[in-house]
């Protein structure tokens, strides 16, 4: 087991975004949470990366738990995690290498290292042609490819990714998410938070829905 | 940690707000070297508050009925004292040939006999030139039924004291405004260069780098803002020193090392201000901050 949500409770100024929702995660699965826009399924994505305290219940990812955790060693969490936002958030004046550097170089990595892990990233997101463009030369899918290739950098046990095909057209959200299941079939967890349940159907995995503050199961056949 | 990348990360958002930039270093410039050109000037003043303060004497005058021997004795009682360092005494005939000497006039002429009396001139040492000290010395020499009249440059030295405790004041109170208003300048241009920066704030924060690596780009960047302030500053004061002493030719007592201690003090100042304000700064962005939802 990767992650584990205990009866979490959770407000936004007196307005209740979950009361009591549990569920586990196993090592290597893929896990999708779906639910309306605005429902919080990325309060609960915050939750897990831990940018967002509960008011009461446990979340725990591997050895972090919220209840014990102090502050400080939340960047630590952080390095074991890969976070994908829908509106991918790069580094607008940086190059792709550059942004890939900056990750690295924000946690430490060893130099001789820097190099190899960014053209392995790139490689594996089909980018590696394109590491000395800027963002705004690429194309949606190709952002969200590079987003994909820094989530990924560090080597996470998990990967989390806030709707991440909610800009782009069809066939480039397949793309995405054959990336996606590629790095999940390599032993990465991945979740997935969408609204789009074509795309769910299309890729089958255990699916979560965040419904009424409350996360319960729901066979792919509801949908 | 990678000094090179922290230092690059702080330099890489002067592209986009070298106006404030420069604003920053500006006023920090213009406030430090008005404080460092006071601190100089108050430095001068205190060194000639010490110079005056060595030349003061106390002069006491002797009854015409005093017989040399009794003032002897007197002068070995008075070299006992602690803090009296030199005792000199001017006999009648003394008093007479200084008198006409400066002033020209023989009073044999108009008088049949010497007015003047004899005196001593006690010098006082530099620790212990207070009014309190020469008051009581004065309570003992008039005690002995030998001194007619004590005198001594009182008031002089008071107005000079009282000069230098308003110079002093007056620069603290300019010292607390130069700090205030550098520590906000230079908070004010962290707060820029980090809404600038938000994004890269962020990615650093979502790939999980520590606060304290967030934090030292800024930290850089105050401290290099205030070290830039402070080095005009340094010059500034440095270029007034020059004009005062080859140009206006004023008296200056201040050395080279205390002038070096006030150049480089005004430096370490624009840094350690640069530092505080970019410090505060940046606990109060990342405490009151999260990602964007």
């Amino acid at each position: 087991m990767i992650l584990s949500f205990e009866n979490v409770h959770f407000d936004y100024n007196g307005h209740s975004i979950l009361k009591g929702a549990t569920f586990l995660m196993d090592s290597g699965e893929f896990l999708y949470l779906i639910g309306p826009s605005g429902v919080g399924k990325t309060t609960v994505l915050k939750l897990i990366y831990m940018d967002l305290k509960p008011k009461s219940g446990v979340v725990a990812i591997g050895e972090f738990n919220s209840q014990f955790m102090k502050e400080r060693y939340i960047p630590m969490l952080r390095r074991k995690l890969g976070i994908i936002f829908q509106d991918f958030r790069l580094l607008t004046d940086r190059t792709i290498e550059e942004n890939l550097a900056f990750v690295l170089h924000s946690v430490n990595s060893p130099k001789k290292e820097v190099k190899r892990k960014i053209f392995n990233a790139l490689s594996l997101v089909g980018l590696s042609h394109r590491r000395n463009s800027y963002p705004s030369e690429l194309s949606g899918g190709e952002q969200q490819r590079v987003v994909i290739a820094r989530a990924i950098i560090n080597d996470p046990i998990l990967i989390l990714a806030d709707e991440p095909t909610g800009n782009l057209d069809p066939d480039t959200s397949k793309q995405i998410m054959e990336i996606l299941r590629d790095i999940n079939t390599s032993g990465t967890a991945v979740m997935v938070a969408t609204h789009n349940y074509e795309l769910v159907k299309k890729f089958p995995a255990r699916i979560l829905k965040l419904q009424n503050e409350k996360i319960s199961p729901v066979d792919i056949n509801e949908l | 940690m990678r000094i090179l990348f922290l230092i690059k990360e702080s330099l890489s958002g002067y592209r986009r707000y070298k106006l404030s930039f420069f604003l920053t270093v500006f006023s920090i410039f213009i406030a430090l070297s008005l404080l460092g050109f006071f601190l100089y000037l108050f430095i001068n003043a205190q060194l000639l508050v010490k110079e005056i303060r060595n030349r003061v004497q106390v002069e006491a005058f002797f009854y015409n009925y005093v017989k040399n021997s009794q003032a002897d004795s007197l002068i070995r009682r008075l070299e006992q004292i602690n803090g009296v360092s030199r005792i000199s005494f001017i006999s009648k005939e003394e008093a007479k040939e200084r008198f006409v000497k400066e002033t020209g006039i023989e009073f044999k002429e108009i008088l049949s006999y010497n007015p003047l009396p004899a005196s001593i001139t006690i010098e006082i040492k530099p620790d212990y030139i207070n009014k309190i000290f020469i008051d009581s010395l004065k309570k003992v020499l008039l005690a002995t039924n030998l001194i007619s009249d004590v005198i001594y440059n009182q008031e002089f030295l008071d107005v000079i004291e009282k000069r230098t405790s308003t110079f002093q004041k007056v620069l603290i109170i300019i010292f607390s405004i130069v700090s205030i208003s550098t520590i906000l300048l230079i908070s004010n241009t962290i707060r820029l260069a980090m809404q600038n920066k938000i994004d890269v704030i962020n990615t650093m924060r979502l790939v999980g780098a520590t606060h304290l690596f967030i934090e030292l780009p800024f930290l850089i960047e105050g401290i290099i803002v205030g070290f830039l302030g402070g080095l005009l500053a340094s010059c500034f004061v440095y270029v007034m020193h020059l004009v005062l002493d080859r140009i206006i030719i004023i008296e200056l007592l201040i050395d080279k090392n205390s002038l070096i201690l006030i150049l480089t003090g005004i430096i370490g100042l624009g840094i350690s201000l640069g530092l505080f304000g970019s410090y505060f700064t940046i606990k109060k962005f990342l405490k009151g901050s999260s990602f964007p939802k």
